[in-house]
């Protein structure tokens, strides 16, 4: 089983919520490399300061079972984050 | 008060990771590091005006500058253009208020006009009541369905064109996003739980309050809408006509409806699910008071935002708490208004409670 990414967009002046889904191997290895470490790193993120901006839930699954990470927009690849749509 | 410390978006760990990997451009590997050194520079920069700006006023012993006789004139406001990159703040925008760019001169004209709602309706000058300029970013980021505070300036997506128009395009929601600014020079309420709600409920309030004062409008004639202008022809065309509604926040025809009464309440819940509860309290006593939401409502409500008693943990309780105190601080002979509050509070599931704040 290869690594798909679910997320999920939370946040946001309008509060609602967006989702997707993609396959690690549809990603630019670049843009998966830094999802990747952003996964991995054991640092925490603070929230971003300020109010009404997006995170992102970032859960990762493959054979080995699932991690998921809330991550801030501004460290969100932009084509990974593109991949959520709102849900009306 | 609020004094906010220093704090990293992105792990430093992770950018330097980033910055040794050999496979990422070199160019790409040099902004990273710049990152690390930018973002810290930036945010000790704005911790610092911040912190220098509140403490000056504690050192003072005074509540304001305006008190200080120290008031800058009229606040600036500049417009910067991202470009649709995400780069903050963008190319700045020469002579805003008379740009070809819809999105430009919105932005500037709308933010002249809270300038100007908060300095005759509630004697404020500017978001920190010192004048400070109000900054803006317009094109943020590529078909960007959001509109920010991020602790120093507005941003302004331009939408998908699907769901979300260009977010200068209700007054309320530029409303909105200047009051977060006066929220974390007052009460800096936190983000999260209770405190969170209230933020951003503060922020709806004084936001619908700032479109009907645009628009000369009653409580009675008033549509307590939070942002009908940005909604797209998708959003339409499925029958929303608003992100929330003060009034009815569990309208079918909010894209993002809320509770609106405390047994409903969200533990944990995003800012803007449980901000119902708060937002339908002040609608409740605006119409009840009657008139014209900014002359008693209002009023009462800013003083509970700007009171010394309001804290970054200030909850729904305590708020309230403020709201009556104020009602009848500032309203003695006009028992209408306390009662107004009191009961918009009691119907949301907010009864007097037996606190000191």
């Amino acid at each position: 089983m290869q690594d798909r990414y679910i997320i999920e967009r939370r946040g946001g002046f309008a509060g609602l919520k967006a989702s997707g889904a993609v396959d690690g191997d549809a990603l630019h290895p670049d843009d998966r490399k830094t999802l990747e470490q952003l996964l991995d790193s054991e640092e925490p993120f603070a929230g971003l300061p300020g109010a009404d901006r997006y995170t992102y839930v970032v859960t990762r699954e493959n054979a080995s079972g699932s991690t998921t990470r809330e991550i801030p927009e501004n460290a969100m690849p932009s084509a990974v984050a593109s991949v959520v749509r709102a849900e009306i | 008060m609020c004094l906010r410390s220093g704090r990293f978006i992105i792990p430093t760990g992770v950018l330097r990771r980033l910055a040794d990997d050999s496979s990422v451009p070199a160019e790409s590997r040099q902004a990273l590091l710049d990152s690390v050194a930018v973002e810290q520079s930036w945010r000790e920069l704005r911790a610092a005006h911040t912190e220098a700006t509140q403490s000056g006023f504690l050192a003072k012993g005074i509540s304001s500058l305006r008190v200080a006789g120290v008031l800058a004139p009229v606040p600036a406001v500049t417009i910067y253009d991202c470009k649709t990159t995400q780069s903050l703040p963008g190319s700045p925008v020469s002579n805003p208020g008379k740009s070809s760019d819809l999105t430009a001169k919105r932005a500037f004209d709308t933010t002249r006009g809270v300038i100007d709602f908060y300095q005759k309706c509630f004697g404020r000058n500017s978001v920190d009541d010192a004048g400070m300029t109000l900054m803006s970013s317009i094109h943020y980021g590529v078909r960007y369905d959001n509109a920010f505070w991020n602790g120093s300036q507005m941003t302004y997506g331009d939408g998908d064109g699907q769901v979300f128009t260009d977010f200068t395009k209700s007054d309320d929601v530029i409303g909105h996003e200047l009051t977060h600014g006066v929220t974390q020079f007052t009460a800096g309420l936190d983000y999260s739980d209770e405190p969170g709600a209230l933020n951003e409920s503060v922020s709806d309030a004084f936001g619908a309050m700032f479109h009907q004062w645009r628009a000369k409008q009653t409580v009675a004639e008033a549509d307590w809408l939070v942002g009908p202008g940005v909604l797209g022809p998708v959003a339409i065309a499925k029958g929303y006509t608003c992100l929330r509604n003060l009034a009815e926040p569990g309208s079918r025809h909010c894209l993002s409806p809320q509770p609106s009464h405390y047994r409903d309440y969200v533990p944990g819940g995003d800012p803007h699910e449980n901000s119902g509860i708060p937002n339908h309290a002040f609608y409740l006593a605006a119409t009840s008071i009657g008139g014209q939401a900014w002359e008693k409502a209002g009023k009462v409500w800013y003083a509970a935002l700007t009171s010394p008693k309001a804290r970054p943990s200030t909850g729904f309780n305590q708020f309230a708490t403020l709201t009556r105190a104020a009602a009848k601080s500032l309203f003695p002979r006009d028992a209408s208004v306390y009662r107004g509050i009191d009961d918009a509070w009691t119907r949301v599931g907010i009864p007097e409670a037996d606190i000191s704040v």
